[in-house]
């Protein structure tokens, strides 16, 4: 038996989450007091997991001895140069395959096979190709983030409504116009998810390569402090790591928001 | 019914013996019928007559598999773009802001002449405020005034408006309707304007072409007699032109459903 008259029941809610900047940084504060008080209560030995204060004193002692501007330089440098070759390549193979029918009938089937092969099982043959220094390096990234970056780009073309392009020819737009105005802008937001792709495999790859043979480098300050079983510095280089990352998608989301406030 | 200000007969658009189909599927039969300078022609059909692919057709954003369309006359002065579409879905940038939307249509002018035909085309069609508006800050109605707009600045010999009003709510599409009737009167504009709505093609259309169901031919066409001035929405010659088109489409609406009910 129902009752006559019931209130309708609220039940659209949740399925929209929204970013809490304070909640973030709150639990990074709540982990790295976590690890301090474990540490400090004897309940994580120092063999196991450092201390943060630890971390943060062999941070600073880095910073002192100027090493970490050394390492630190070195890493951003091949980065830099790796991506960017990488990604302006990859930018013209994809715009090439998402608006020209025999640049994709021919491109196409090569980016599917090359793309599957681990990029650091390469670095090898880089090596003998570009020397044991920094040509190998560049090299190891830029391949790294060319393939996402092609992918994501054909793939951003492939999804502009072709009533824009449409549109374009209607009004006689010359080809190179409607390229620049219309695909390019309608490719950015595929464009930035590719940035954000690529450079986390180019951070990936450089700290791989940089393990197998850099004197300077985050990857080299890693693996060097491992074999002098330091575990606050080894922590430190991995922070450090955490830091660029952090960075890198600080700085796509800024052009995010520039680049796309259209939206 | 030639504006005075306009040579009269003179044809700017001779459309003859179009035919099309996708792949087995027939939708235009030898379709023929002629634009005069200042003249809007309507064209509707029940639908899937092919209306929208004939416009497509006319204005070379599709191949005829026969048949062909002939431009003539001259266009007018400073036309940069004689066959100029207005979009059922506007077809804006949305990274671009409405100036920079009709901005992308005037190259090749000299930016003060650019700067002049933006200001002249916003006034036109009340969007003067909004120069710097994005489209997803504009109504649906302003939208496609921006659409207007930027047909209006390459100063077309033929507008080709296709299903103009048909994305909007019933209130705006009231509100644009009284407009485009201003707007085709004081500018003289010649257009061929692709319509479901009965309504609007008696309400701006100097002649309506009637289409048939698929494949489309033309079954009539209707000259509307009524002034543009004189051109209320309830005039008792208004209705009865409107009637008159309901009766040669609703026998082919009809028709088209059976056959698609045979057909299963």
């Amino acid at each position: 038996m129902r009752a006559d008259r019931t209130p309708v029941t609220y039940r659209a809610g949740g399925f929209s989450p929204r970013m809490i900047q304070a909640l973030g940084a709150a639990s990074f504060v709540a982990v790295i007091a976590a690890l301090e008080a474990a540490a400090r209560l004897g309940w994580i030995g120092p063999l196991s997991f450092p201390a943060p204060s630890a971390i943060g004193a062999a941070l600073a002692d880095l910073y002192r001895s100027g090493l970490l501007a050394q390492h630190l330089g070195a890493s951003l440098r091949r980065l830099a140069v790796g991506w960017s070759a990488g990604v302006a390549s990859g930018l013209v193979i994809g715009f090439a395959l998402g608006v020209s029918t025999f640049a994709r009938s021919l491109g196409l089937p090569w980016v599917a096979a090359i793309s599957a092969i681990p990029k650091i099982a390469l670095l090898p043959l880089f090596i003998i190709w570009f020397g044991i220094g920094e040509g190998s390096k560049y090299a190891t990234i830029a391949f790294g983030a060319f393939f996402p970056t092609v992918i994501n780009t054909f793939g951003g073309v492939d999804n502009i409504p072709r009533n824009l392009i449409r549109m374009g020819q209607s009004f006689n737009l010359k080809p190179l116009s409607i390229i620049l105005a219309i695909v390019l802008p309608g490719t950015l937001p595929a464009i930035l998810s590719a940035f954000r792709i690529s450079a986390s495999i180019g951070i990936i790859l450089l700290v791989s390569a940089e393990m197998i043979s850099a004197q300077y480098g985050i990857g080299a300050y890693i693996i060097e402090q491992q074999n002098l079983f330091q575990l606050d510095r080894l922590m430190a280089g991995v922070v450090l790591l955490m830091a660029v990352g952090l960075a890198v998608y600080g700085i796509i989301a800024v052009l995010e928001r520039w680049l796309l406030r259209w939206r | 019914m030639p504006l005075p200000q306009r040579e009269p007969c003179s044809v700017q658009l001779d459309i003859q013996s179009v035919s099309h189909s996708y792949g087995t599927l027939p939708v235009l039969d030898s379709v023929s019928f002629t634009v005069r300078d200042g003249e809007v022609v309507a064209l509707i059909g029940p639908s899937g007559c092919g209306k929208s692919t004939l416009l497509a057709i006319v204005g070379g954003l599709l191949r005829p598999q026969a048949g062909a369309v002939f431009q003539e006359g001259e266009a007018p002065a400073g036309c940069i773009n004689p066959l100029t579409y207005v979009f059922q879905d506007f077809a804006l940038l949305p990274w671009r802001s409405v100036e920079g939307n009709i901005r992308l249509v005037l190259r090749g002018l000299a930016a003060r002449e650019v700067e002049a035909r933006i200001e002249e085309v916003l006034a036109q069609t009340h969007l003067s405020d909004f120069r710097r508006a994005y489209p997803k800050q504009l109504s649906g109605g302003m939208r496609q005034r921006v659409g207007i707009a930027r047909a209006l600045a390459v100063r077309p010999a033929v507008l080709l408006m296709d299903e103009p009003l048909s994305s909007l709510d019933a209130q705006t599409r009231v509100i644009l309707l009284d407009e485009f009737a201003e707007l085709f009167q004081r500018a003289g504009v010649t257009a061929v304007y692709v319509t479901h709505n009965l309504a609007e093609a008696v309400r701006l259309a100097d002649r309506v072409v009637v289409l048939s169901r698929r494949p489309g031919r033309v079954k009539d066409v209707v000259p509307i007699a009524v002034p543009r001035p004189e051109r209320a929405i309830d005039s008792p010659a208004m209705l009865a032109v409107e009637r008159r088109l309901w009766n040669l489409i609703r026998d082919e609406a009809v028709l088209a459903d059976q056959e698609l009910a045979d057909a299963r």
